[in-house]
């Protein structure tokens, strides 16, 4: 199972990385990853280790490039002089996902509750009393999307191990500058508002897409305080 | 997660097909032969020229079918639709030469047709550049200077051994600097994306791409300096280094169009 920065960030990856190499060259990626290792492109964002080398089986070192180019369109890390990163997402499709889970008053309650006490789903549901078929609903459209990842296990009255569930971000900042916006039919639409996320600590080191794509950039995630 | 392993790891292929290498090689000769066979009548249009302006027309078709594969891709589609306008330039620079040669029966030197047949270099460049910037971000110091020092070179060289004989005629040499000074920049962007793409499943199309720009620029160099003492024939050797230079580029289109 990929992990859920892998999950979110895979999202948007697919249709980058089609968009920059285009179709054709994308289904001969695609039939390399098959013939390799089994995997389609969707597979393989989530397995980025396998993506990274079939690139660099393709394009060599040119590999760098495009990763350099795919980190640089997804996110940028925000270097303070001191205390934590924050990643601005930079991708228009992450952004407004983001954007419509944290306006979503049932989902934004769901991730408050699982971020402030990492619980299994039922308890999650209980504490935020949201009906339950409904609930499952939303939680596993937040799994999925990545933006609720899994932490620990509790066991249950029959002994199993059941997964705790936590928020992906600790904060998120949406920014919106209406400074000189006039609505005109002429006048450009307003840009996307900045959105800033801080993430739980330690998620960082357990994504694949961002190790690869920070060595793109030259950088560790061990150096990321996060 | 678990892989498949075993045969299903076997590379693909990105080798060259050294059949199709003598195939032009022999093409080459045969152009040649009859380049030398066939009287060179003024005025008239030999089957040598058609064969000559084809070998572009093919190029710049192959260009247009491979930029047309990657249509929507950010990098292939343009950088392969500037390589077809650059070849459909130089065609057409070169049916005008035909046309003022043996319709109007005029000296195409220096003609309206230059102007084509100069298009096609910043359209070249744009090809190489594009692919080489979508592939290499940062370009080290080493590299800028062999980059800028191989058209430097060439331009001195084609100065030198023009000054260097009497009977030069100034005019015809300041005209053919920038078509030297253009052809050998498009050659120095393409040893620089021979060097990027080295050890991808690319590599072999970039060297094909670098040897067609190679021989381009040699013919010309020579062609230039010849005009400069008025030596330029139809029958120069000049001519079979421009045939082929086209047909490698073709097949390097080709294996481009296979691999990726």
């Amino acid at each position: 199972m990929p992990s859920a920065l892998d999950r979110l960030l895979g999202q948007a990856l697919e249709s980058m990385i089609r968009e920059k190499l285009g179709q054709k060259t994308c289904e001969k990626i695609e039939a390399r990853l098959r013939q390799r290792y089994n995997l389609d492109l969707v597979e393989s964002i989530n397995d980025f280790y396998t993506l990274d080398a079939t690139l660099r089986e393709f394009f060599s070192t040119g590999a760098d490039a495009i990763e350099e180019d795919f980190a640089n369109q997804l996110i940028s890390i925000n270097t303070p002089a001191k205390g934590r990163h924050w990643i601005s997402i930079e991708n228009r499709e992450l952004a407004e996902l983001i954007l419509a889970t944290y306006g979503d008053k049932d989902k934004r309650i769901i991730l408050e509750v699982a971020f402030t006490n990492p619980s299994v789903i039922l308890d999650i549901l209980e504490a935020t009393r949201i009906p339950k078929s409904s609930g499952y609903r939303l939680i596993n459209q937040l799994v999925e999307n990545g933006l609720l990842t899994e932490q620990g296990y509790a066991e249950s009255s029959d002994g199993k191990k059941v997964n705790k569930y936590t928020a992906l971000f600790e904060k998120v900042n949406i920014k919106i500058d209406t400074n000189g916006l006039i609505f005109t039919a002429d006048a450009p639409l307003p840009s996307l508002p900045t959105v800033e996320v801080l993430l739980k600590e330690n998620i960082l080191n357990e994504s694949q897409i961002i190790r690869v794509l920070l060595r793109a950039k030259k950088l560790s995630p061990t150096n990321i305080t996060v | 997660m678990s892989y498949s392993t075993g045969e299903n790891t076997m590379e693909p292929k990105r080798g060259l097909n050294y059949k199709v290498l003598l195939l032009i090689a022999a093409l080459a000769v045969i152009y040649q032969t009859f380049n030398y066979m066939l009287p060179e009548t003024e005025g008239e249009l030999s089957p040598i020229d058609i064969v000559f302006t084809m070998s572009i027309a093919t190029c710049a078709v192959a260009s247009f079918i491979v930029s047309k594969r990657y249509d929507h891709s950010a990098v292939f589609g343009q950088a392969y639709l500037a390589l077809g306008i650059a070849f459909t330039a130089y065609a057409i620079g070169d049916i005008i030469y035909n046309f003022q040669t043996t319709v109007l029966k005029i000296d195409p030197y220096p003609s309206i047709a230059d102007i084509f047949f100069f298009a096609q270099y910043p359209f070249i460049i744009f090809h190489l550049i594009r692919n080489i910037k979508f592939f290499r971000r940062k370009i080290s110091k080493v590299t800028i200077i062999w980059l800028a020092a191989i058209p430097v070179v060439l331009v001195l060289l084609y100065s030198y051994f023009t000054f260097q004989q009497e009977g030069y005629s100034l005019f015809d040499y300041y005209y053919g600097l920038p078509f030297v000074a253009a052809s050998a920049t498009s050659l120095s962007f393409a040893v620089l994306g021979m060097q990027v793409f080295r050890q991808s499943l690319l590599a072999n199309v970039w060297s094909l791409l670098a040897v067609g720009i190679f021989l381009n620029t040699l013919g010309d160099m020579n062609y230039y300096y010849l005009e400069i003492f008025g030596l330029y024939t139809r029958t120069h050797f000049v001519n079979v280094l421009w045939f082929v230079a086209p047909l490698i580029i073709t097949y390097s289109l080709y294996r481009h169009y296979k691999i990726i």
